[in-house]
């Protein structure tokens, strides 16, 4: 094979035992990378109803025929396990190095199995692995972590994926730190690799594997190169430059996701940020854009620009999403997720959820130990993430999560809990975006903003260089319709492509480039259809996953507040329909070859030659 | 351009334009003066005549302005692009 070393590694913290897989062929075909490679493992080998932070679930790595690839977009990997924040399919994707690192280290996947009984770390360094003891590590921040590791290994090349204390003491949203300032972060896979006892996995390679044809690579990487600044448009700030315009539409949460305008928005973007606070910027592997901020505070909070710097999501979720503008507070609010190693949007929405709970007296001075958690207070914000992460005092109960946290608290705050099968929204409304919240409502994973469509870049029509798959009108963000459905079906399959391929979504490639990228690199034919077919055999097999875990179509819902229109701003007559909602789901459904219940039909499992999964 | 028939405003844009412009930087305010009476539209179709169709959002002093607005001296005006994710 081309592309691939075509061997997993496979570890087992139980017994102490390192292993190596090599899957046929055919598997790599059949399911490129990423994705494939994880709801796969996990359908054939991880038990029905078992608990996802106990020994029987597996954390499992993987990479994409494109990791490790010499061109901008290729330095990501993905990590999914049974999720311990929704109890479906859970899955993340970081950017960096160590995806790049470990597919030059000899290795296509990591699959962990079982719990260590002391904390450890894995090394992995060119084909070879061993485990090694973590006590001494347990407890540290991120960056301490890192390099410790690094000087024990003495080599300053090696490239980390590790817990912080949210994973060490199983918060439900903890995320995985990829060389520090880049983070797996949604569905909860640190409280799962905390479960294990798995501090960190180091890892060191030097042989990159050859590529079918890498001359169209080669030519790619130097397009991108004399280009990122007309194709992208990260280079510059990061994310964030045009905040104010996601207000002004109605697309940021305002205060739990009650409003769609605040005042003083101009006032928070990446610029201001990058302006004020910046100390440049950095980039992942092969890849010119730099598209992540660095941030430097001193007073009053210090904030490290060893942890970066806050991108949209964040800056939304700790900002307005909290009634917060100070831009030092938000700054610090991630540095402090980053060193412990907590999902920002879950940790922003459960902290605006207890907010909202305490302007209401539902949660009281008593509950929150004696300080104010009205909106707007950054002080407590940033206290309240605090103790989430060592799980003290109020924080210990909203380390669950705001689905199980309104489950304790009662007294209707399940309405407050912006949650998709207990994934929390990110910083996209559905009133605004109204494919997306289809999107939302539906997948696998719950409420995920990467791999659905965003409906604002469809209202002129077909985006440019996307022609591939489909053509499109220019359609109505809010619209919800046949064909918002259509689009999102074409649209969202070509993002989920990215799960699989493990590539980035911000350097953007037309879809003429992916599809002779994926053919250059692995010697396959490769047409548009059957890539399309790679992201629907995922997106289908990561649903059977739910299925067997006893999710039906009640779980596909949006939380009731987007059946309300926004408290003021742009939307003020506007909301989701939840009967339109249904309707479009149905649709949805059957266009993914599943029946109105969302089950897959055998014809499609056939069609996809996924039949064997109807029977795990 | 006449000017006295001509008002002094302020543009900020998150797109390159179709044509250089003296002083442009991507998200940076310069300085531009166009004839009383212009709208949205109009500006938008003299600096972006061929890539109209990637403006997301046009802002004329923090708030949502549509095509006809008709600009007045002083006036602030952003263009964003097509809102992409985050």
């Amino acid at each position: 094979m081309f592309g691939y070393n075509g061997r997993f590694l496979r570890v087992n913290l139980s017994e102490g035992k390192i292993t190596i897989d090599q899957p046929p062929t055919d598997y790599y075909q059949r399911y490129l990378g990423g994705r494939g490679f994880i709801v796969t493992t996990l359908l054939k080998e991880v038990p029905k109803g078992i608990d996802p932070l106990g020994p029987q679930n597996k954390l499992i790595f993987a990479l994409g025929p494109l990791t490790g690839m010499p061109f901008p977009g290729a330095g990501r990997n993905s990590v999914g396990a049974k999720s311990p924040l929704t109890g479906g399919y859970g899955e993340s994707e970081a950017g960096g190095f160590w995806g790049a690192e470990l597919k030059k280290a000899g290795f296509d996947a990591i699959i962990i199995e079982g719990e260590a009984a002391t904390p450890v770390y894995l090394w992995i360094q060119d084909g070879q692995a061993e485990l090694r003891d973590a006590g001494h590590l347990w407890g540290m921040e991120v960056a301490q972590t890192h390099f410790e590791i690094q000087k024990e290994l003495a080599d300053r090349q090696v490239r980390t994926v590790i817990i912080g204390e949210g994973g060490e003491r199983l918060v439900r949203y903890a995320a995985i730190a990829h060389d520090i300032s880049h983070y797996a972060g949604r569905t909860g896979m640190g409280a799962v690799m905390g479960s294990k006892k798995l501090k960190a996995i180091a890892v060191r390679g030097r042989n990159v594997p050859t590529m079918a044809d890498s001359a169209i690579i080669h030519d790619l990487a130097q397009w991108m190169a004399k280009n990122y600044k007309e194709e992208t448009k990260s280079w510059k700030y990061g994310t964030g430059d045009n905040i104010a315009a996601n207000v002004l539409t109605g697309n940021t949460p305002i205060l739990n996701f009650q409003n769609g305008f605040i005042e003083g928005v101009e006032k928070l973007s990446a610029k201001v940020i990058c302006d004020d606070f910046g100390v440049g910027m950095h980039s992942c592997y092969a890849c010119p854009v730099k598209c992540k901020k660095k941030v430097r505070i001193d007073e009053p909070w210090v904030v490290d620009p060893i942890y970066g710097g806050p991108e949209y999501e964040t800056m939304a979720a700790f900002g307005p999403n909290c009634g917060v503008s100070d831009l030092k507070a938000i700054c610090k609010a991630h540095d402090l997720c980053n060193r412990y190693g907590i999902d920002t949007i879950s940790a922003g929405v459960t902290i605006s959820f207890a907010m909202e709970c305490f302007g209401r007296g539902i949660l009281t001075t008593q509950d929150t130990g004696g300080y104010d958690l009205s909106f707007g207070n950054a002080q407590a914000m940033l206290q309240l993430l605090e103790q989430i992460a060592h799980r003290q005092g109020l924080g210990n109960l909203l380390a669950e999560g705001s689905k199980r946290a309104a489950g304790k608290i009662g007294q209707g705050s399940e309405d407050f809990a912006i949650q998709v099968k207990g994934l929390e929204l990110p910083m996209h409304d559905p009133r605004l975006k109204q494919g997306m919240g289809l999107h939302y409502s539906t997948h696998a994973t719950g409420a995920d903003h990467c791999s659905g469509a965003q409906d604002t870049q469809y209202i002129k029509g077909t985006l440019e260089g996307w022609s591939g798959i489909d053509v499109c009108e220019p359609i109505p963000s809010t619209e919800l319709s046949p064909r918002k459905t259509r689009m999102e079906y074409h649209n969202s399959l070509w993002k989920h492509l990215n799960n699989h391929l493990v590539f980035c979504n911000f350097v953007h490639y037309s879809q003429k480039q992916i599809r002779d990228a994926v053919e250059a690199v692995t010697g396959w034919p490769m047409s548009y259809w059957r890539l399309m077919k790679t992201a629907e055999r995922g997106v289908t097999l990561a649903k059977i996953f739910n299925l067997r875990e006893g999710f039906s179509e009640a779980d596909d819902r949006l939380p009731k507040r987007m059946s309300m229109p926004q408290g003021n701003g742009n939307l003020q007559d506007i909301a989701v329909d939840p009967l339109k909602l249904a309707e479009m789901q149905k649709l949805y459904y059957q266009m993914f070859g599943w029946d109105e219940r969302g089950i897959p039909t055998r014809a499609r499992l056939v069609e996809l030659d996924i039949e064997w999964a109807a029977s795990v | 351009m006449d000017q006295e028939d001509s008002i002094p405003l302020t543009i900020r844009s998150f797109l390159f334009p179709d044509e250089a412009i003296a002083g442009f930087q991507l998200g940076e305010p310069f300085a531009m003066k166009l004839p009383t009476g212009t709208t949205v539209q109009e500006l938008t179709d003299n600096i972006y005549f061929k890539k109209s169709d990637q403006i997301g959002v046009t802002a004329v002093n923090g708030r949502l302005a549509p095509p006809e607005t008709v600009l007045m001296p002083g006036d602030a005006i952003d263009f964003y692009p097509l809102l992409d994710g985050g």
